[in-house]
């Protein structure tokens, strides 16, 4: 796998929402739900979820705690489909509908159960 | 004791009530929802007497860990840290010069440091240095250490009392909700999800949105009412209630017709999923489904007085509703779920975290309404179905706790 692409190799052709459906965080991908249309999540959710189990398949050789950059970043569009899930499967609506305002309830921020590893120093080390 | 479920669901019998026969059935009054006067008194003879939830002691697991509890219907905020000595404990967090809260959020010391004055204290409580000790007169450092709050430990639970000589044990106060538990594998989770809020509703009102299925139909309707309601129980009845003592459980199974999506599929091939059904059934976990429901999918347990630890296979979530006053109350609400073992695994969990956090939003949507109707003084009283027995129960032992005639192990008319 080439250290320098975005995601990896098999995986190219959802580079094209690697710049805005990439997020690390809970927080920020239903803030990012919440802010797209309707057709733009239809979008994602129908190229992704096919795709979701081969995703698995290919991120579960690599340990959580050491994933390359380009396997998070495949490993965070995932959480983003699933994120998107239930406006796709259930409320046909990027955002809950009834629910209680977005402004009144708290997501808090937890720490994430995978890290990346930065290649470039690993590679520095064995060299 | 058998059940005859599908006559639970949607026979005309109120077979709760029959069940349960010393719990009244006439209208409840709206004053325990409305009052400043009875949530003193809920201050004085529950919150300052009963084991309270301080927090998961995986939350602390290594020397010098700590986290601060703020307790806000009793104006204090707690340290809850494991000690040099492994050993967990709460104090007030209170500087014991002038007063200053001496910690904030979480982490691991050593030492709590007053950032007003610089006392030191240890993770024990003991008070290590008072700065220009000697311009004090007569002082016993030995006898102004941190103030201790009783504290104990239940299957990681930790719980603390502010009475000084509690009237029960934290084992009493939990009664058979204990045992029943005891076996379910708390310890193998952990926090997959964090939410919360501080709405304008009462805290008895606030928690009785979530400890009934009545409201599935209705609340739910845009999001999870399909995987629980359906023509085999299409008002969301549980499937049992159990009383014990102050604190109840019920079950509420899933609809065996339920048509899932793919994310869900996707969720229970790779791990789990909030509406698993029959594939979550194929595994064993100790300590839910007490009455074997063929259609299970989770468990709500309400410890009294102000908690729901609902368990289910593969995962268990805890809400939490503290009084700020009468009419405002703060919720968290906590996920746990195991450590993902894989990228698959992480993928499916977060399949449940993004839908029930999302009908927790639609949960507590109703609550502020429900308060301002209440509020407005129109509806002196409010009618409870044999469904909702479960708030009820909740009506009722708080009261006779209030009033001081809490008959020891049951909710007695």
């Amino acid at each position: 796998m080439a250290t320098d692409s975005i995601l990896p190799s098999g995986f190219e052709d959802l580079s094209k929402y690697a710049s805005e459906w990439i997020h690390a965080t809970e927080i920020d991908r239903n803030r990012f739900r919440v802010s797209c249309t309707l057709p733009e999540l239809q979008d994602f959710y129908d190229t992704m979820m096919p795709r979701l189990e081969s995703i698995a398949n290919y991120l579960n050789d690599y340990p959580l705690d050491a994933l390359p950059r380009a396997c998070a970043n495949l490993l965070e569009l995932a959480l983003m489909t699933m994120e998107v899930a239930p406006a796709i499967e259930y409320y046909n609506n990027p955002d809950v509908p009834n629910a209680v305002e977005y402004e009144k309830f708290r997501i808090y921020p937890l720490r994430n159960n995978y890290s990346v590893v930065d290649e470039q120093s690993a590679a520095a080390d064995n060299s | 004791m058998s059940f005859d479920t599908d006559k639970r669901l949607f026979g005309e019998a109120r077979l709760n009530h029959e069940q349960f026969p010393h719990l009244p059935t006439g209208p409840v009054s709206t004053v325990p929802y409305t009052s400043e006067d009875y949530l003193a008194r809920e201050r004085d003879a529950i919150f300052k007497r009963m084991w309270l939830l301080a927090g998961r002691t995986e939350k602390i697991p290594k020397k010098g860990d700590f986290f601060v509890k703020v307790i806000e219907v009793l104006n204090t905020s707690i340290i809850v840290v494991r000690g040099q000595d492994d050993r967990v404990r709460a104090f007030y967090n209170v500087c014991r010069h002038r007063g200053t809260n001496i910690a904030t959020g979480s982490g691991n010391c050593k030492f709590f440091t007053c950032n007003f004055h610089g006392w030191v204290y240890d993770t024990a409580g003991r008070n290590r240095h008072i700065a220009d000790e000697s311009q004090f007169f007569d002082l016993d450092k030995s006898k102004l250490n941190l103030h201790e709050v009783n504290c104990d430990i239940w299957n990681g639970f930790i719980f603390v009392n502010f009475d000084e000589d509690p009237r029960e044990t934290l084992l009493e106060q939990l009664a058979e909700l204990a045992p029943q538990l005891n076996d379910f594998p708390f310890e193998e989770m952990q926090v997959a999800g964090h939410w919360g809020a501080t709405l304008t509703a009462n805290w008895k009102l606030f928690l009785d949105a979530f400890q009934e299925g009545y409201h599935v139909a209705t609340v739910h309707s845009g999001t999870i009412n399909e995987y629980y309601t359906g023509e085999r129980n299409p008002y969301c009845r549980p499937s049992s209630v159990r009383l014990y003592d102050r604190n109840r459980g019920l079950t509420i199974p899933f609809n065996p017709k339920f048509q899932i999506h793919a994310s869900e599929a996707f969720a229970i091939k790779t791990g789990v999923s909030l509406s698993q059904g029959e594939e979550g059934l194929k595994k064993e976990v100790p300590g839910i489904n007490p009455e074997g429901d063929e259609y299970y999918s989770f468990d709500i347990n309400a410890i009294f007085p102000n908690w729901l630890l609902d368990t289910s296979i593969g995962f268990f979530f805890i809400h939490e509703f503290w009084p700020i006053d009468a009419t405002t109350t703060r919720w968290e609400a906590t996920m746990y779920f195991p450590p993902p073992v894989n990228a698959g695994a992480l993928i499916s969990q977060n399949q449940s975290i993004a839908l029930l956090r999302d009908a927790f939003r639609e949960d507590i949507a109703t609550s502020e309404g429900s308060q301002a109707g209440l509020m407005s003084g129109s509806l002196k009283e409010i009618n409870f179905a044999d469904s909702e027995i479960t708030c009820r129960h909740l009506y009722e032992a708080v009261d006779q706790m209030v009033n001081g005639n809490w008959h020891g192990t049951r909710v007695s008319s």
